[in-house]
């Protein structure tokens, strides 16, 4: 309900200014969160462009970043007092909080699977993905059979992690969008070209992000991005701006959730250094403030993060980092609820003591709302003006804050340092490591960096921020197997895995060939099948990938597709040397027994089928003898009739008589 | 010496002169005149026929002039002049294995020539076999030739072999409208259509 | 062979026999009575060529043992034209016919037969037949009828009476030449039907031996008659005559 009435509160005002954005202002009121940040997306681009035409146009964005330096206020009024503001506080926490979620949102459904790390439905899938690799690699490696899964003959492991590989990467190309790919041809585009146009990028997107910041605050990161500049010049707002959103539209939100973020951690800082030193009585708050002050130094490190692998030009859509600005941010409003309950006790304490304390007029302003937070715009609009009052008076002290800020952010992302390099250990959190390298070596601005272990900065690390260590390894821990997934995805690691992949596959095969002789057409087929599909996943690892390597690959594989290909051919078509081969691959195998071993008859001597039964033999030789009785003793014939005659005739030349001797 | 002429009147002895003197001649006279015993046995005798002394000439003699039988074991049989009927009788007989296909026969003298002594009769049937056991008047032939030619119980199997016999000698018809196998002018004809 | 069929007649191999060869066999003897049968015989009538008639008639084996043994491929029957033959056992005097027939009107033939009954058809056909002297006597007592009875040649018996071989040397004594013949039918049957014929006819060979007989050759009656041999042999033959 709050955040509705804002909503219309500002698109009101907004339409004063912009008539363009007035209708698009009012229909986001109605539509959902994506039409919402779409329309977002449009005004951000006026708000850029208007930045140094007219100050009224920023105002949208202020509003916007107001209730953030509402939230920060809010946190460090909860260290510093937590007198007035925490009603309000919560309740524009809500909006923060929906508002963040609905990014949130927004951010999953634009870059797909690999922003969803938060979401349930991401960790289910983590959950199967688990399922298929399994826990642990002992698990896998050091079974039962250990000896066996040494010996046995890695000629199936290749194809079985090929299968794994094409399968995982497959879903990953389900996952992703087509925004994303424009993302990265872009990107790919830059890296693609040469270093100067990588310069060029990284100088736009630092030109984006200063762009945001000089709108936000004139003070406060200008240093930073002082150097920048000049190329900032070069473009026009429009190419600018456009850059800025087609590359990264949560830019904008991060940029103002970091001035906000800023803000709180300063309050809180100070009212914990305020009530640290007058009075003991606050102790039961204070551990909550530390806890409170840690989230947000975490935060506004996290962001930084972000906003530096943004400028320099690494692909962020994957990255670790924005699960964990989504959880910080869960974390946040924890924080804000615990802060409703904290008020009342807390208000007494803090706001005697800020009483007593009233140094800095920023807290005092920072009280006020929180009092009277119920009613965010004149708040946001009296604290616009006390900033840019601010911006001149306060000018030294904030740069003493940057410095300290810069430090704290410095060690921050040496505890991430130091928790990404835990991971990494564990395994699986190595390809984020580069990337994370590179960070620390741009904040150090160690030009060697690369070549210094992990194991450096823990040293360091252990010391400094120990009490965020705790809130930020769970974190860790949480984003860390979660960023087990984007191991796959983040593109220059696992190049030479994959070609590893190509290499072992390549092997296999000749091996395969070597061993048959002749591999059938149809296995031929299989492979070019593999070939094609390895071949886009070349392509799209062209995308992410620096081009060079992987050009190299595929012609490779292109070259050795077509040797194949030629070899089957020739095979095929002579014929006479394919049926002998084929012939010894099928006597390869088991032979048949024979006849003989079938029967196992032993030194059995033949038998005729007649006489192989003794009662049918006998009774064949019955029926030969009776024959011959026959030819010995004629049968009795009976006359028949008068006499005939002999029917066969008389022979009289035949003496048949039984001689006897004498 | 005409009287010795006349008297000897069958005797023919060559007129030979003496090469020695008359003496000679009237010693040769002499001999011839001595010996009787060599005048032929067909001398008539003062006119009358005197049988030869000699015992194998007389029993040649004899032999010439008496009937040809089988013998007094035989009651006499007299040998039968063979008319061409009879030849084929015997022939017939000699052959009666193929006659009927049915009936079989042992074998009999396997002498090529045909029985010297034998008669040829008519069965007489006993009285008691005159519906039975009897030839008819038609019935009854005069050689053993027609009576297998008037057999018709064997008149089909009879004209079946003749004709096949007669087929497998048969010279006729035209040469090359005979059947010889696969490549035949007809069947290359039919071929053709 | 039926009425009316022509037939040629041939000898046989043995003396005063004839085969008549038609579509069948059939042994045949000349007929001493032309235009008489003995038995219902069929006769075959024969016309010569000098017009003379001759009449033969065919001996049926079913009824003679006799002519079962010559069909039976006996090698001599000693019964011939001219021989004078004493037949024991003569019955109705069908065999004695054919007998009769084959010695001829040179031979004799007594025939001597116990029963009357069939005496009178022995008789009957002894009236009109020259050369058969019916003696209706018993074999057993040849001193009976010694005075009727010659010197013969042959002996033929056919008694069927278990002590045969004994009647038959008994009448051999009174009759048989020395060097002469003896033809003896032997039914197993009737002289021991316990044991097998082999063992009766082998039996009666012994017997037949002991009694100066010399039997030579034994032929089976099979087809025509069962259990049935007729034995051949001579009666003190002469040594001289064997070597």
């Amino acid at each position: 309900m709050g955040k509705g009435t804002k909503r219309q509160r500002k698109a009101v005002r907004s339409s004063a200014k912009n008539h363009s954005t007035n209708d698009a202002f009012r229909e986001d009121d109605i539509d959902d969160e994506i039409d919402a940040f779409h329309k977002q997306r449009d005004v951000v681009p006026l708000d850029v462009n208007g930045e140094s035409e007219d100050e009224d146009l920023m105002e949208p964005v202020f509003d916007f970043e107001g209730i953030d330096e509402d939230d920060s206020d809010n946190s460090r009024s909860d260290d510093d007092g937590e007198e007035s503001d925490g009603v309000n506080d919560n309740i524009k926490d809500k909006g923060f909080a929906a508002k963040i979620a609905r990014q949130a949102k927004y951010l999953r459904q634009k870059f797909g699977g690999d922003d969803d790390e938060m979401d349930d439905h991401e960790e289910e899938e983590e959950e199967e993905r688990k399922a298929i690799w399994g826990r642990r690699k002992s698990l896998y490696y050091n079974a039962d059979n250990v000896d066996y899964e040494l010996q046995s003959s890695d000629e199936d492991l290749p194809m079985e992690e090929e299968a794994e590989v094409l399968k995982i990467q497959r879903e990953k190309a389900k996952t992703l969008s087509m925004e994303d790919f424009g993302l990265e041809n872009n990107e790919q585009d830059e890296s693609d070209s040469d270093r100067q146009n990588d310069m060029h990028q990284d100088a736009l997107v630092g030109k984006t992000a200063m762009g945001r910041r000089s709108a936000v605050d004139d003070d406060n990161s200008y240093q930073n991005y002082e150097e920048i500049k000049k190329d900032f010049t070069d473009l026009s707002k429009e190419e600018q701006m456009d850059v800025v959103y087609s590359s990264a539209p949560e830019l904008v939100g991060l940029l103002a959730e970091l001035n906000d973020a800023l803000d709180q951690v300063q309050e809180v800082k100070s009212i914990v250094h305020k009530v640290g030193e007058t009075t003991e009585t606050g102790r039961v708050g204070m551990h909550f403030l530390e806890v409170k002050q840690g989230l947000l130094l975490t935060y506004c490190q996290s962001i930084s993060f972000y906003l530096l692998l943004k400028s320099e030009g690494h692909p962020v859509r994957d990255h670790p980092v924005i699960a964990r600005l989504v959880e910080i941010k869960n974390l946040l409003e924890k924080m804000k609820q615990i802060d409703v309950n904290f008020h009342p006790q807390l208000e007494d304490t803090a706001i005697n003591s800020l009483k007593n304390v009233l140094t800095r007029g920023n807290v005092s302003f920072e009280v006020k709302p929180v009092t009277t937070g119920q009613q965010p715009n004149p708040i946001k609009d009296f604290e616009k003006g006390k900033s840019s009052q601010d911006a001149h008076k306060t000018s030294a002290s904030q740069k003493k804050e940057d410095v300290k800020m810069g430090l704290q952010s410095l060690e921050m992302l040496k505890v991430r340092e130091n928790l990404e390099a835990k991971l990494k250990k564990k395994g699986i959190y190595n390809l984020t490591k580069p990337k994370t390298e590179r960070v620390v070596n741009d904040v150090r601005k160690a030009v060697n960096g690369q070549l210094e272990t992990l194991d450096d900065f823990d040293d360091e690390i252990k010391h400094t921020a120990v009490k965020n260590l705790e809130s930020s390894q769970k974190l860790s821990q949480l984003v860390g197997t979660k960023a087990n997934k984007s191991k796959i995805v983040s593109g220059d690691d696992d190049l030479p895995k994959r070609d590893d992949i190509g290499e072992r596959r390549r092997r296999h095969e000749l091996r395969v060939l070597a061993r048959a002789g002749a591999v059938d057409d149809s296995d031929l087929m299989e492979d070019e099948d593999g070939g094609l599909g390895s071949r886009s996943m070349d392509v799209k690892d062209q995308d992410t990938d620096e081009t060079g390597e992987s050009e190299d690959e595929f012609y490779k594989e292109v070259k050795r597709q077509r040797v194949e290909k030629l070899r089957a051919k020739s095979e095929k078509y002579s014929g006479t040397l394919a049926v002998p081969s084929f012939v010894e691959a099928e006597t390869d195998g088991k032979r048949q027994i024979t006849y003989q071993m079938e029967k196992n008859r032993g030194l059995t001597r033949p038998r005729k089928k007649l006489t192989k039964n003794p009662r049918k033999k006998y009774r064949h030789k019955h029926q030969k003898q009776l024959i011959r009785r026959k030819g010995q003793v004629r049968d009795i014939r009976k006359p028949t009739g008068p006499y005939g005659g002999e029917a066969t005739g008389i022979n009289t030349s035949v003496s048949r008589s039984i001689r006897f001797k004498s | 010496m005409p009287e010795n002429k006349s008297a000897i009147g069958l005797v023919w002895a060559p007129k030979v002169p003496p090469l020695f003197g008359v003496k000679n001649s009237s010693e040769k006279m002499h001999n011839q005149t001595k010996d009787p015993v060599l005048t032929p046995g067909t001398e008539l005798v003062d006119g009358l026929y005197v049988p030869p002394r000699d015992p194998r000439k007389l029993n040649k003699l004899l032999k010439k002039n008496m009937k040809d039988t089988a013998g007094s074991s035989w009651f006499d049989m007299p040998a039968l002049t063979v008319t061409p009927e009879i030849k084929k009788d015997l022939e017939i007989l000699k052959l009666r294995h193929v006659i009927d296909p049915k009936r079989h026969f042992k074998k009999g003298d396997n002498s090529k020539a045909p029985p010297k002594y034998f008669q040829v009769g008519t069965v007489i049937e006993p009285a008691s076999e005159f519906f039975s056991g009897r030839l008819t008047k038609k019935e009854r032939k005069t050689t053993l030739a027609d009576e297998l030619l008037h057999d018709d119980a064997l008149k089909a199997y009879r004209k079946r072999k003749i004709q096949e016999i007669q087929e497998s000698r048969h010279p006729g018809g035209v040469e090359k409208w005979k059947n010889k196998g696969r490549q035949t002018w007809k069947r290359a004809k039919q071929r053709r259509k | 062979m039926k009425g009316g069929s022509r037939v040629v007649v041939q000898p046989h191999r043995h003396d005063g026999v004839f085969v008549a060869k038609g579509k069948e066999d059939a042994l045949c003897t000349k007929n001493m009575v032309p235009g008489e049968a003995v038995y219902g015989e069929k006769r075959v009538s024969v016309q010569n060529e000098d017009g003379s008639k001759v009449e033969y008639r065919v001996w049926n084996p079913f009824r003679s043992k006799l002519a079962a043994a010559i069909l039976g491929g006996v090698d001599n029957i000693w019964i011939a034209p001219g021989t004078r033959v004493l037949y024991l056992g003569a019955a109705s005097g069908t065999t004695v016919s054919h007998v009769s027939d084959i010695v001829g009107p040179t031979g004799v033939v007594y025939a001597v037969e116990f029963s009357h009954r069939s005496g009178r058809d022995l008789v009957n056909m002894a009236k009109k037949r020259t050369n058969v002297i019916p003696i209706i006597e018993d074999a057993r007592h040849p001193a009976r009828y010694r005075m009727l009875v010659g010197m013969v040649d042959v002996i033929f018996s056919d008694v069927a009476q278990p002590d045969q071989a004994r009647i038959l040397a008994l009448n051999a004594s009174y009759f048989l030449k020395n060097g002469g013949h003896f033809v003896i039918s032997i039914k197993a049957n009737c002289i021991d039907s316990t044991v097998p014929a082999e063992a009766v006819f082998a039996q009666e060979v012994k017997k037949l031996q002991a009694e100066q007989f010399k039997p030579s050759e034994q032929v089976t009656l099979e087809p025509f008659e069962r259990d049935h041999a007729c034995v051949v042999g001579g009666y003190r033959m002469p040594k001289k005559q064997k070597v």
